[in-house]
């Protein structure tokens, strides 16, 4: 397969994007329908890809993606754990590269709708008749009195993977016996529904091993939160007495954070810790919102059946940016979503068969060793909003085999996804 | 363990991998005829051994009656009311991305069974099993309850095309 950095040449108007290799000449592909992406995690990899590969070649396709190296969000909790080592869950782009996909490592900075044009932070542009928007979050600092980038840098929310989930590790690891780690839950919706319990629960085995006395609060604004019943039947069996789950109707909401100090306000009460992770309220990534994208709740409405925005009929949002009902902010979902949008792009710029939205969702969360469950369902395109077909999760009370089952068909899905985002 | 009789109703055996020594829990090969005597039963059987079709480890966890070994029905019916000739493969290439999210198309089966390369028959009768609920993997059972024969017909017919890659 040709390298398409070639591409880049043939419509980058601007200069500073790094074009290291020419392969076969565009003159036959001048023509060819042009699709860009933004971003490539879980949502924009996966299209890029699918793209790429079921054209044929008869597709233009671009990834916009400022890291060389990614790092999943999902099972970052298992290297927080300990299960997994920082590098297995890094993932670089040189495979969907030789896949034919052309690889722009810049920042999407603005999207020209009316021009069809994406302007990268390097001054380049990059024209679209297609483009696919896959920004993931953003981190509402200010939702959390006290909380800023800079806050983060002592009380991590680690909440887009990365160096953030190195910096967590290493302040838990760092807590003096007997310590109290805090962590602040999100409001709803946020990416990854049981994203926050699965880090107690590996934080609490980090801990369990290393410093068994220590305490675990968790300040939370909702009342109630996915998997609960397995999480908190798990917290006790593995660390019975260790962690201390507070709804907001207890707290209070959170008043103010102090990195100096080490504190959480909640409801007039303060509380002390040696470590915290707080994970203020999300909204659709930057550039989401600077397209003019966004709802007044800062997420992207779009259209079940193709996920067209419901702003702008020649961009697709897909992922944790997208308000996609009852599918959850999850990779799966992304991954399930971009295939969903990539037949949609494709058929609409090459006339291929466009078959039935389909869509597909599981989380798996790992509580303890050998101990993990999940929950899923399969969905369809409704008229106005994605629809859950069938579901499941995980029962109280499953005996070990079965958890054990869960937690290695986890990982081979690990293995799967990152086969099928990244090539 | 029982097994429906009848002209239309066949059996089809599920192994885990013939060649390779497996562990304790898993499902045991054991002479099909003990549960089934017909052709197809025999021919599906031998194809198994032979070729390692329904490849290993992914025997998952079964319901008590239907752990170690394994027999699943499989209706004449619904095999012939769609023909292979007709079965729609771009369909099923189409549908197959929900499966790739997990089932790895090299053909590595590490926690996730492998699905390629299989018989259709084989597909067919494993995804009816979930539909039922017969196998207990409950994201499969999910899977398998959101496609229609159709469906399930297209996804058989389009990994029975392929082989591992790597």
């Amino acid at each position: 397969m040709t390298k398409l950095t070639r591409r880049q040449f043939s419509f980058l108007t601007g200069g500073g994007v790094a074009a290291t290799a020419l392969g076969m000449p565009f003159i036959a592909r001048a023509a060819s329908p042009k699709v860009v992406v933004i971003g490539g995690g879980a949502g924009g990899g996966t299209a890029a890809r699918y793209l790429a590969k079921d054209s044929k070649g008869a597709i233009d396709v671009t990834l916009i993606e400022p890291t060389k190296q990614y790092y999943t969000c999902f099972f970052s909790n298992l290297y927080l754990g300990g299960f997994r080592d920082y590098a297995s869950i890094g993932h670089t782009y040189e495979n969907m590269a030789n896949e034919g996909v052309g690889v722009v490592h810049d920042w999407a900075e603005a999207v020209d709708r009316d021009k069809k044009i994406v302007r990268l932070a390097s001054g380049g542009e990059v024209p679209y008749d297609r483009l696919i928007v896959s920004p993931g979050i953003d981190i509402q600092y200010d939702a959390v009195p006290g909380y800023s980038v800079e806050a983060s840098n002592v009380m991590p929310h680690a909440w887009k993977s990365g160096t953030q989930v190195q910096m967590l590790k290493a302040r838990v690891e760092a807590m003096p016996e007997g310590g109290t780690f805090i962590m602040v839950a999100p409001p709803n919706p946020y990416r990854c529904p049981p994203g926050p319990y699965e880090r107690i629960s590996m934080i609490a085995h980090l801990l369990k091993e290393k410093n068994p006395k220590a305490k675990i609060i968790v300040l939370d604004p909702k009342e109630k939160f996915s998997k609960q019943s397995l999480f908190q039947e798990g917290w006790e069996r593995h660390y019975p007495g260790m962690v201390e789950w507070l709804p907001g109707s207890i707290t209070g909401p959170i008043e103010n954070v102090d990195v100096d100090k080490m504190t959480i306000t909640a409801g007039g009460e303060t509380y002390k810790c040696d470590a915290a992770s707080i994970i203020p309220a999300q909204k659709a990534g930057t550039i989401a919102q600077k397209a003019g994208l966004t709802n007044d709740k800062g997420w992207c409405p779009i259209k079940p059946a193709t996920m067209q925005s419901a702003m702008d009929e020649n961009i697709h949002v897909i992922g944790d940016a997208s308000v996609a009902s009852a599918m959850p902010k999850s990779g799966f979902a992304a991954n399930s979503q971009a295939k969903v949008a990539a037949n949609a792009v494709r058929g609409a710029l090459t006339g291929s068969r466009v078959f039935p939205a389909r869509f597909a969702n599981t989380c798996w969360s790992l509580i303890a060793t050998n101990d993990g469950v999940k929950v899923g369902a399969a969905y369809k395109a409704g008229e106005e909003a994605i629809e859950v077909t069938s579901k499941f999760i995980s029962k109280t009370g499953e005996d070990a085999d079965l958890r054990k089952q869960t937690y290695e068909e986890s990982v081979g899905w690990y293995d799967g996804i990152s086969k099928d985002i990244f090539g | 363990m029982a097994v429906a009789e009848g002209e239309h109703a066949a059996a089809i055996f599920i192994s885990g991998p013939i060649a390779k020594p497996e562990p304790a829990n898993h499902c045991r090969a054991v002479d099909m005829k003990e549960f089934i005597g017909s052709d197809l039963a025999n021919r599906q059987h031998c194809d198994a051994r032979t070729n390692n079709k329904i490849s290993g480890h992914w025997v998952e966890r079964m319901t008590a009656s239907l752990r170690a070994p394994v027999a699943v029905l499989l209706s004449w019916s619904l095999i012939s009311a769609v023909p292979a000739a007709a079965q729609d493969v771009a369909y099923g290439e189409y549908l197959s991305s929900q499966c790739t999210t997990c089932h790895q198309l090299s053909g590595k089966d590490k926690g996730i069974p492998s699905i390629i390369g299989w018989d259709t028959e084989s597909f067919v009768a494993v995804m009816g099993s979930y539909k039922r609920k017969e196998r207990e993997n409950q994201a499969m059972q999910t899977i398998a309850a959101s496609m229609g024969d159709e469906e399930i017909a297209a996804l058989a017919a389009y990994f029975a095309t392929l082989k591992p890659k790597e």
